[in-house]
């Protein structure tokens, strides 16, 4: 059994996440311990059904486990009622996913901010700039999201996930629906946010090449953590892939 | 196909129930009034057929008058038509207005409701006229006893044996001692009238027609062929009599009562109306965001080669299946809705006759067609955009969006509906229909068509209208309020809709509103500028001829208190064919009211009449005409126009007392008025004076302020009646908020989902949705005064001739309803709320 760093920031400890019962049971996550370091850029990858999204999601709150326990910055979210996950949600952790990141009736300067409104917080202006700028989104900052491109929306989902200068950010297939050059530029905008900013991300992906941004990789397969991988590049991320058989 | 629409339909089964529940209550108000009316009609006819068994021929004034007196006959009536071959028995007649029965309060029973009589009762066991002597009763005989209905009894818990005091317009308070009760059929009393039956001598001492009669029952010898008899009963009647079978006789009184009644189910079939319009922008709105959630499923089925028939026909099979179900419910609620209307009018003690059910025939097609085919008009829009969906959107989100009219087009379209609406209404309101009923109808679809524009232009304002009126909120409600801010305004003709079918009903009670406030502001103006007086007696009773004994005023004159007074008789004329009432006017009235202008003199002869300036105007008549009045013992005469008065407060017809007094047979006066001597407030004359009207309950002394408030008491509760049934339109319109705002949780789950995950927490989300609801239902109420304002304004318009001349704006009622809608707006979101807040964060965001 692998030991849990003790500066993890996000752990999960013999997790098990059933779905259904009986013969119909699922068994997505088999028991599955690990930490998520501050200040690193930590990617899943897993084959479709591997239990990689199912982790994520556990990991960050929004589903619960059927055994084991989850913590954030020290918090066992098992114990939290739905106010208090929610509030954990909103200060200390950040989320971007695939699509449909943005609320359509706020521009894109309301999304960012969104979840300091929601707490009833103003922005550090000093830190709202450098998101900003690092968003890099220039005179669209008033624009709806559907006067955005599709890579725009996700940098503004980023960049939202940053603001409240979360504990960890959580990413599901953040470059999913993105072509490869907008995908890259945020690819980019979160490996400057770990490297620059000290972020901790913690992204799925099925993409090699996404995958080699990261800092480490943590394979999955049918529940299970079957391999890890450190500075790793596209070419190497897809050797492990097939080595792996997926 | 068909099987499509039934999936969805059941797939579906929470929102359309929502959209169902409008037409219920739709159909529910229009079946419950033709079962109410039905019902009662019914009754009345079975009642007046069993008034007359036994008798075979009814005599009786042939009055043309609805407030009448009823006109009276001498004794020998009996004996002439005893005389006629083929008479068996004839069995004398007599009742009369204004008796009233007095509880153990001293209050009169019925106060100023429904009218009191008093008839006579023979100890026949046929012609009781209707009549059923319950328990131990036996008939009343001599001048000291009394048989009473037994609504009153019950009213004022009097038993057989106690003492009973009764008013007289004319002889004042009398005690009787209770010998009976009298029951009519089944029912307490008729339509809330109070009975006081004595025997025939005392009926007339007591009505002060001592030898006289208005009619008798007629018994044939057996064998007797009643139309011949009739004919020959004609014969020996005097004038202003007739002889009619008892048949006839039963239908005509029972369609007479039945007539009466019906007004009231007017008034509901009006606001069953207004409750299935309400209804259509329900169903539209519902059917249009279902049509809007279902259109990559349509265009699915367009790919796979359903024609856009198919598909428009698909909708409107669901709307059809919707409207029956909705209406054969509506219709049995409408049952429902009877009883528990005839159970509220026997509270405020309006017993009518029971019976069982009617359920007409008429009832069932009406209900089921009215339901089915608001239902199916108001989804055929929505239905139409469907069939429009290109098989295309089935693959491609953004091209699943129908095209939306250009802003200008819904401007041009919704500027034409104005204008026409404008018109309808003018041309109802303002037309000159010489004397014929103002066509409500026109005046009705104008309105209807004017509300259609109201919306159409409703959609082009809803975001910014809803922007601004939810800055405040979204101030004090934070990130939330913002939200709902946005979303109230993200689909404005979703909210145009939603905030429309509220619309209606604000629109409604504003008018209504504004209209009693108008009124209350016009009886204020006269009683403050148009009437010198300090105290005012009037009579409790609403049928103003019984009025009260002369004897009052001639007493009061007398008083130290009193420096002058004034009186006033009323009664019910004839002019041109219109029932209208005669006044009589003393010399000194001018120091009581104010007059613009006199052309000729006031002081007119007893052949004379002073005719108000708008009827000389609309009759074109000058001093020195010659006019035809009818009264309704004298018939038709003859008398000039001595004088033409213009003023606000004295209008119609005023004859001279002495003409009145001999043409009514009665001194009683209908109101008084007193100016208080020097030295003494109004408060203290109106002691002295209601110190003497102790014993005559009938009369009402107050100041003058005690008789503006209480108009506009009255005012205020017929406005509340209408305003609670109107109220229930607007609740509807609210189960289309829940409906709206639930279709949108739906549509935004992921939004919502997304919201949760970065941070809303439940009851935030609740309030986001509360607060959007709030917004829209505030959004309609606003247009809702806005429309009432307009069409309060309108209606006064042909009024302002009548003497409505003031307008009054009630800023803090309507106020109150904008805010009233907002809390229910609040209310009525709870539960899409809950269910927003209840939703899975995972499930909501997870794609594919």
């Amino acid at each position: 059994m692998t030991t849990i760093a003790t500066d993890a920031i996000a752990e999960i400890e013999r997790g098990v996440k059933i779905y259904g019962e009986g013969e119909a049971a699922v068994h997505a996550l088999r028991g599955i311990t690990r930490g998520f370091t501050r200040g690193r850029f930590t990617a899943i990858m897993g084959p479709s059904g591997s239990g990689k999204s199912t982790l994520l999601h556990c990991l960050a709150g929004l589903d619960t486990l059927t055994e084991g326990v989850v913590r954030i910055g020290g918090i066992d979210l098992g114990t939290l009622k739905d106010r208090e996950l929610t509030e954990l949600r909103r200060s200390k952790v950040g989320f971007v996913f695939q699509a449909f990141n943005l609320i359509p009736t706020l521009n894109a300067e309301e999304n960012i901010v969104l979840p300091l409104s929601i707490a009833g917080l103003k922005p550090d202006p000093a830190w709202m700039n450098e998101v900003i700028e690092a968003v890099d989104l220039g005179d669209r900052l008033t624009h709806r999201p559907t006067e955005l491109s599709g890579g725009q929306q996700q940098r503004v989902a980023a960049a939202r996930a940053l603001i409240s200068r979360p504990d960890i950010v959580f990413a599901d297939e953040p470059s999913g629906n993105l072509d490869s050059k907008s995908g890259a530029e945020l690819l980019d905008f979160m490996r400057t946010a770990v490297k620059e900013l000290g972020q901790t991300i913690v992204m799925v992906t099925h993409d090699p090449v996404s995958a080699s941004y990261a800092d480490e990789i943590v394979f999955l397969d049918d529940g299970l953590i079957v391999d890890e991988m450190h500075g790793p590049t596209p070419e190497s991320v897809f050797d492990r892939l097939k080595a792996l058989g997926s | 196909m068909w099987k499509a629409s039934l999936k969805s339909l059941f797939a579906h089964k929470a929102r359309l129930a929502l959209t169902a529940l409008a037409i219920v209550l739709g159909v529910a108000f229009v079946s419950g009034t033709y079962i109410y009316t039905d019902t009662t009609n019914r009754a009345f006819d079975s009642i007046f057929d069993e008034a007359f068994v036994g008798i075979d021929i009814v005599v009786a004034g042939d009055s043309t008058f609805q407030f009448g007196q009823g006109i009276y006959f001498e004794e020998s009536l009996v004996a002439d038509i005893a005389a006629v071959d083929g008479v068996a028995e004839v069995i004398p007649t007599l009742t009369g207005f204004g008796p009233k029965i007095i509880d153990r309060d001293g209050e009169p029973i019925g106060g100023q409701g429904p009218p009191q009589f008093a008839a006579a009762l023979t100890g026949s066991e046929v012609g009781t006229g209707g009549f059923e002597l319950r328990g131990e009763s036996r008939p009343p005989m001599g001048g000291d006893e009394i048989v009473i209905d037994a609504a009153s009894a019950d009213t004022a818990g009097y038993e057989i044996g106690d003492t009973v005091p009764v008013e007289f317009p004319t002889i004042g308070t009398r005690e009787f001692t209770l010998v009976g009760i009298a029951g009519f059929g089944e029912a307490d009393n008729i339509g809330g009238a109070t009975f006081a039956l004595f025997d025939l001598e005392t009926t007339q001492k007591v009505l002060e027609r001592e030898g006289q009669l208005d009619g008798a029952f007629v018994q044939a010898e057996p064998g007797t062929d009643i139309e011949t008899l009739v004919a020959a009963v004609g014969q020996v009647l005097p004038e202003g009599a007739r002889a009619q079978s008892s048949q006839e006789a039963a239908e005509e009184q029972a369609a007479e009562i039945q007539e009466g009644l019906s007004f009231f189910g007017t008034f509901l079939l009006v606001f069953a109306f207004v409750a299935l319009f309400v209804a259509t922008f329900l169903i539209y709105n519902t059917f249009r965001i279902v049509v809007a959630q279902r259109l990559r499923e349509l265009a699915l089925l367009r790919a796979v080669g359903a024609t856009r028939r198919q598909v428009l026909w698909s909708v409107l099979f669901e709307a059809l299946v919707v409207g029956v179900i909705a209406s054969v419910i509506g219709i049995a609620a409408g049952a429902g809705l009877a009883i528990a209307l005839r159970a509220a009018l026997e509270q405020f003690g309006i017993a009518l006759p029971s019976a069982a059910l009617v359920f007409a025939p008429r009832t069932l097609v009406v209900g089921l067609i009215v339901g089915v085919v608001v239902t199916l008009v108001s989804a055929i829009v929505p239905a139409i955009g469907a069939s429009r969906v290109p098989p295309v959107a089935a693959m491609r989100e953004e091209m699943a969006r129908p095209k939306r009219k250009t802003l200008t087009r819904r401007a041009i379209f919704g500027a034409v509906l104005g204008v026409v609406g404008v018109a309808l209404m003018f041309a109802g309101l303002l037309g000159d229909y010489d004397g014929a009923t103002v066509p409500l109808s026109l005046i009705g679809a104008g309105a209807a068509v004017i509300i259609l524009a109201a919306y159409v232009f409703s959609a082009l304002v809803a975001d910014p209208m809803a922007r601004t009126i939810g800055a405040p909120l979204a101030k004090a409600f934070g990130a939330a309020g913002k939200l709902a801010q946005r979303n109230a305004g993200r689909s404005p003709r979703r909210t145009a809709a939603t905030a429309s079918a509220i619309m209606v009903g604000i629109a409604l009670i504003s008018m209504v509103t504004l209209l009693s406030a108008s009124i209350r502001g016009t009886v204020d103006a006269i009683f403050d500028t148009g009437v010198d007086a300090d105290v005012v007696v009037t009579s409790t009773d609403q049928f103003a001829i019984s009025g009260f004994t002369a004897d009052l005023a001639e007493e009061a004159a007398g008083l130290e208190e009193v420096a002058a007074l004034t009186r006033i008789q009323a009664g019910a004329i004839i002019v041109d064919g219109t029932e209208t009432f005669a006044g009589s006017l003393e010399p000194n009235f001018e120091d009581f009211f104010s007059v613009e202008s006199i052309e000729g003199t006031a002081a007119i002869s007893d052949d004379g009449v002073l005719v108000g300036s708008s009827e000389a105007e609309s009759n074109d008549w000058s001093v020195g005409d010659v006019v035809a009045i009818e009264f309704e013992q004298s018939g038709v005469q003859e008398l000039t126009v001595e004088g033409i008065i213009t003023s606000d407060t004295i209008t119609g017809y005023s004859l001279s007392r002495d003409r009145f007094t001999s043409e009514f047979g009665s001194d009683a006066d209908s109101q008084v008025y007193i100016q208080s001597a020097t030295g003494f407030t109004a408060e203290e004359t109106r002691d002295a004076v209601a110190a003497l009207a102790a014993d005559i309950p009938s009369a009402n002394v107050q100041t003058n302020e005690e008789l503006v408030d209480e108009i506009g008491d009255q005012v205020n509760q017929i406005l509340g009646l209408i305003t609670g049934l109107l109220a229930m339109t607007v609740l509807i319109a609210l189960i289309g908020v829940t409906n709206t705002m639930a279709l949108a949780v739906i549509e935004r789950t992921r939004e919502i989902g997304l919201l949760r995950a970065v941070g809303l927490n439940r009851r935030q989300t609740r309030r986001m949705i509360r607060v959007e609801a709030s917004i829209v239902s505030v959004f309609g109420a606003i247009l809702g005064v806005g429309l009432g304002i307009f069409f309060g304004w309108a209606i006064l318009q042909p009024l302002r001739d009548e003497g409505f001349t003031e307008f009054v704006i009630p800023f803090g009622g309507l106020a109150l309803w904008i805010a009233i809608a907002g809390v229910l707006g609040v209310v009525f979101a709870l539960w899409p709320a809950w269910r927003a807040s209840r939703l899975n964060v995972l499930e909501a965001i997870s794609y594919e």
